[in-house]
């Protein structure tokens, strides 16, 4: 590890961070829903790019900057579990359970088809 | 919940310097901790992350007086970062592929209850933080009570 590479690391992050914040809201204020549908959709789009760059295995700073910066950044896990309890807590159990099961399986299809997508095209 | 009015320029500039730091202190510790099979170092990144995240939402953006911006960033910013669900679904579909299948599954498993086990610990540490904060906001009303009495 280089410094270079933990600043390209760093800069992918602040870039995804900042996608995240602007994207989620601006999806959550559209859909006027209490469902975190801003979370999940970041959520299934870091996925599916990462299932691309999964297929790329670049192993250069451009790569690492994508993938452990921007798509890290882009997608949260901290943010599910957050927002699945708060649920939980206020009394709405099943939309909790429902935003962790739809975040996961969503995670795994989409990650599976942007493999599929880029092989295909390959 | 109150309706919160914040810069939002401010916020964006906040989230993008913590999420700096968030994706960077990840990537520190997946080279530090470099793991072959299970990918411990990604566990263990987002089990911490669900903790710290209860204590920033609930505790430190509505229970403390640290700017309402510099707050939400630390949670958007600097834990959302932190976390991933990238590296873990592809971590998780890499182990599929090296036909490590029981690895994988125990993978996915382990990330969904450690993490909403974190969580919950997080809340239940709130709560006893804010126990305390009480209690001192009691005891300072008191003594001021006792010192306007004795004038």
């Amino acid at each position: 590890m280089s410094l270079i590479s933990l600043v390209a690391v760093g800069c992918g992050g602040a870039l995804g961070a900042l996608s995240r914040c602007i994207l989620g809201t601006a999806i959550q204020n559209r859909l006027l829903s209490s469902f975190p549908w801003g979370t999940l959709i970041v959520n299934v789009l870091s996925c599916f790019f990462a299932g691309c760059f999964l297929w790329l295995s670049l192993d250069n700073l451009f790569g690492l900057m994508a993938t452990m910066g921007f798509l890290g950044g882009f997608s949260t896990l901290s943010t599910v579990n957050f927002e699945s309890v708060e649920f939980a807590f206020h009394g709405h159990t099943v939309k909790g359970v429902v935003n962790m099961a739809t975040t996961y399986i969503c995670a795994f299809a989409s990650a599976s088809l942007g493999f599929l997508v880029m092989s295909m095209l390959a | 919940m109150t309706a919160v009015t914040y810069s939002k320029g401010r916020l964006y500039i906040l989230v993008a310097i913590m999420g700096f730091c968030g994706a960077s202190c990840r990537y520190l510790l997946e080279v530090v901790f470099p793991t072959s099979g299970l990918p411990v170092a990604t566990l263990c990144i987002n089990i911490v992350g669900c903790f710290v995240m209860e204590i920033v939402n609930l505790f430190l953006v509505r229970r403390t007086h640290a700017p309402r911006e510099l707050a939400r960033a630390v949670g958007i910013g600097f834990v959302g970062s932190f976390t991933t669900l990238a590296a873990f679904s592809t971590e998780s579909i890499s182990l599929i592929q090296a036909g490590e299948l029981g690895l994988a599954a125990f993978y996915v498993l382990v990330t969904l209850v450690a993490t909403v086990v974190a969580t919950l610990a997080g809340r239940g540490t709130v709560v006893v933080l804010d126990r305390h904060r009480l209690k001192r906001l009691r005891e300072e009303i008191r003594e001021r009570h006792e010192v306007a009495m004795r004038k």
